[in-house]
């Protein structure tokens, strides 16, 4: 698991004090799922959901982000992939798991291809379950980030 | 055991497989050595539609569609952990060889690509599946890409992008002018051992995993996983649960093919269309939302006969509802689709020569742009062929891809209504063999599922998504495409690397 434990500093970080200014930029990483979660996450950034309104917004790059948002079990292919783009990101920052594989590998625990979630291993900041959890529900989540005050309450 | 009937002297590429010995209910076949030989011989010639290839620790296993109506495999046990290969005859083999290779060591002699494709050296051992694992090489060889032509230089992107999409790495080689002179998919980043896990597991918790395999074509897999245990069992759906499928597999394909053209469009700068289908999609996957929280429908589909009487009304009602959705929503697509510049932007580009898509082994929506008349449906129990009139288009470019989702669209609001107006015939009680084949045709092309059960576990297993034969189809109409245009080009292939890595 060494590979794992590098990904993120072990131990407990002080409370994520995000920005307050401008919207949360988040980073979307796939680590090896359906697609379901993928899927509703790609939902919340589209049309239906008024997502700038909500203060939230996704960037292309892990250098702008402010929040990792991990979908999927981790893949063992996919965890250098995950550090990398963990160690990217400037500070603060904050490590999202959404959904039940991302959170403790849920349908697709480990074996020879999968580590699993990432509960018990990175430090998480928010965890959003369900198989896949709704678009509005991973809103909710993320909204909780910031505390009510930043973000308005319709998704 | 039965022996077929001896042929004189056998021509067909499907006779020689039946001169085998029966191994399963007359449509598995084992072969020795010799007759696979003669059998990748006369693939060379005969027609025969090929459709997926895999191993079960023992045998290596080909299947085939006869006549493009009935199920045909032929068996094959590795000598000396090699068979030969059928990717010579049937380029769309390669793939699957190269999986069987990753996951059980068996070589393919003479196959057109031995490069690993799944394994990237990362596992806790190579050949996982089969009996005797080999020890993980550390470290892992570094990634062996195709030569590139020179004077290119080399673009990549994935597999973490910022896209909501299952990881996948593309590699382009562009050259000055900014046309691609090679594209190279490197995936893998997102198996998770389906098939490994599908063993050992009664049948309802296989069809829950099978609706996570792929989830934009979670009914289709857990449908063609139900079918191939109910054959494997001599059972048969009664008519309800028969048009329950029919029912979810539509709606699926709705939700499906308006993420996708979304997806598309977005790409194209036809915001406007975009826009139009997410909020479809969004008011469908409400609707389904309700039968039980599952808006992608996992875990609605189970296994066996009898389903569940209250699911079946419920189907019914939110097809309708699904017909109303689409049926409103149809002047505002079309209204995105006449957008100013998308027409120039994706005609004619990203061809798809139906040649190559019938080579590559390529269906679903992406083959019947490319005038393949492929359509499984046609072979599902509880759709009629009255009801399948979408037809084919001949551009295989990106715009006739979008245009045959938006007429296949009208089409799933015309066949939700006919089908919960009738009742289909329950299907036919196959014999039980303990062994089954099932399918279905998913949104994005034909799904496949081989079982054999044991004790009503799951004991082998092969899940076929049509995403691998789109992976290879996409290298081949990406190479000589414009380096701007490739996002358009993937996404209008619905790609999901979920269901090619499994
Ligand atoms: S949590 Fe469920 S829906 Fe999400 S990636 Fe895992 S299996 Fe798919």
């Amino acid at each position: 698991m060494a590979l794992l434990r590098a990904i993120l500093a072990r131990g407990v970080r002080p409370a994520i004090r995000l920005p307050t200014v401008g919207p949360m930029a988040v980073f979307h990483v796939d680590t090896g799922g359906c697609e379901g979660c993928a899927m509703e996450v790609s939902a919340l950034d589209g049309a239906a959901y008024a997502l700038p309104a909500t203060g939230l917004r996704f960037v292309t790059t892990p250098r702008l982000a402010d929040v990792l948002l991990v979908t999927g079990p981790l893949t063992r292919a996919m965890a250098p992939v995950l550090e990398a783009a963990w160690h990217a990101m400037p500070d603060p920052r904050a490590l999202v798991a959404v959904g039940a594989c991302a959170i403790d590998g849920g349908p697709f625990g480990e074996n020879y291809a999968v580590l699993g979630g990432l509960e018990g291993r990175a430090p998480l900041d928010a965890s959003i379950p369900g198989c896949p959890p709704s678009p509005a529900s991973i809103v909710a989540g993320l909204a909780a980030l910031l505390g009510a005050s930043g973000l308005s309450s319709s998704a | 055991m039965i022996r077929a009937e001896p042929d004189p002297a056998p021509r067909t590429a499907a006779a020689l497989i039946r001169r085998g010995e029966a191994e399963a209910g007359g449509w598995r076949f084992r072969l020795e050595e010799e007759g696979w030989h003669d059998l990748a011989e006369a693939l060379r010639h005969d027609p025969l539609p090929f459709v997926t290839l895999w191993a079960d620790g023992r045998d290596v296993h080909a299947l085939f569609l006869e006549g493009g109506e009935r199920p045909l495999v032929a068996s094959v046990e590795p000598y000396g952990g090699r068979y030969l290969g059928l990717s010579p005859e049937r380029p769309a083999a390669a793939p699957f060889e190269r999986c069987v290779q990753d996951l059980w060591g068996f070589s393919a002699m003479e196959a057109r690509d031995v490069r690993p494709w799944l394994d990237h050296g990362l596992w806790t051992a190579t050949w996982p599946l089969s009996a005797r694992p080999g020890p993980a090489a550390w470290p892992p060889d570094p990634p062996d890409f195709r030569p590139v032509p020179g004077e290119c230089m080399i673009l990549g992107s994935g597999p973490a992008d910022g896209g909501h999409h299952t990881p996948a790495h593309l590699r382009l080689a562009v050259d000055g002018g900014g046309v691609v002179g090679q594209a190279e998919w490197r995936l893998g980043y997102a198996h998770r051992g389906v098939v490994a896990r599908l063993v050992g597991l009664d049948a309802d918790a296989a069809v829950r995993l099978a609706g996570r395999a792929a989830a934009g074509a979670s009914v289709a897999h857990q449908s063609a996983l139900c079918r191939a245990i109910e054959v494997a069992a001599g059972q048969a759906a009664d008519a309800a649960t028969v048009r329950t499928r029919v029912l979810l597999a539509e709606i699926e394909r709705a939700a499906t093919h308006l993420h996708d053209l979304s997806r598309v469009a977005r790409a194209a700068g036809g915001a406007a269309l975009a826009a139009e289908c997410e909020r479809l999609r969004e008011a469908i996957l409400d609707q389904c939302g309700r039968i039980g929280g599952h808006r992608l429908l996992m875990d609605r589909v189970c296994p066996g006969g009898a389903g569940d009487p209250a699911m079946d009304d419920a189907a019914v009602s939110i097809g309708g509802r699904v017909a109303d959705l689409l049926e409103a929503g149809r002047a505002a697509l079309m209204r995105g689709r006449g957008w100013p510049g998308l027409e120039a932007r994706m005609a004619g580009v990203g061809v798809l020569e139906q040649s190559a898509a019938r080579a590559l082994g390529v269906g679903g929506v992406v083959g019947r742009a490319s005038a393949r008349e492929e359509d499984l449906r046609r072979l599902v129990p509880g759709y009629r062929r009255e009801w399948l009139d979408s037809g084919v288009r001949r551009g295989g470019d990106v715009a006739a891809r979008i245009d045959l989702r938006l007429t296949e669209l009208g089409g799933v609001a015309r066949l939700l209504r006919a089908a919960a107006g009738s009742m289909p015939d329950a299907g036919w009680k196959p014999q039980a063999v303990g062994e089954g084949v099932g399918f279905a045709e998913g949104p994005r092309g034909a799904v496949w599922y081989w079982v054999r059960m044991v004790d009503g576990c799951v004991a082998a297993a092969h899940a076929c998504d049509p995403a691998l034969a789109q992976a290879c189809a996409l290298e081949h109409v990406l190479a000589g495409a414009q380096a701007e245009d490739v996002g358009m080009i993937v996404h209008s292939f619905g790609l999901s690397a979920a269901g090619a890595d499994l």
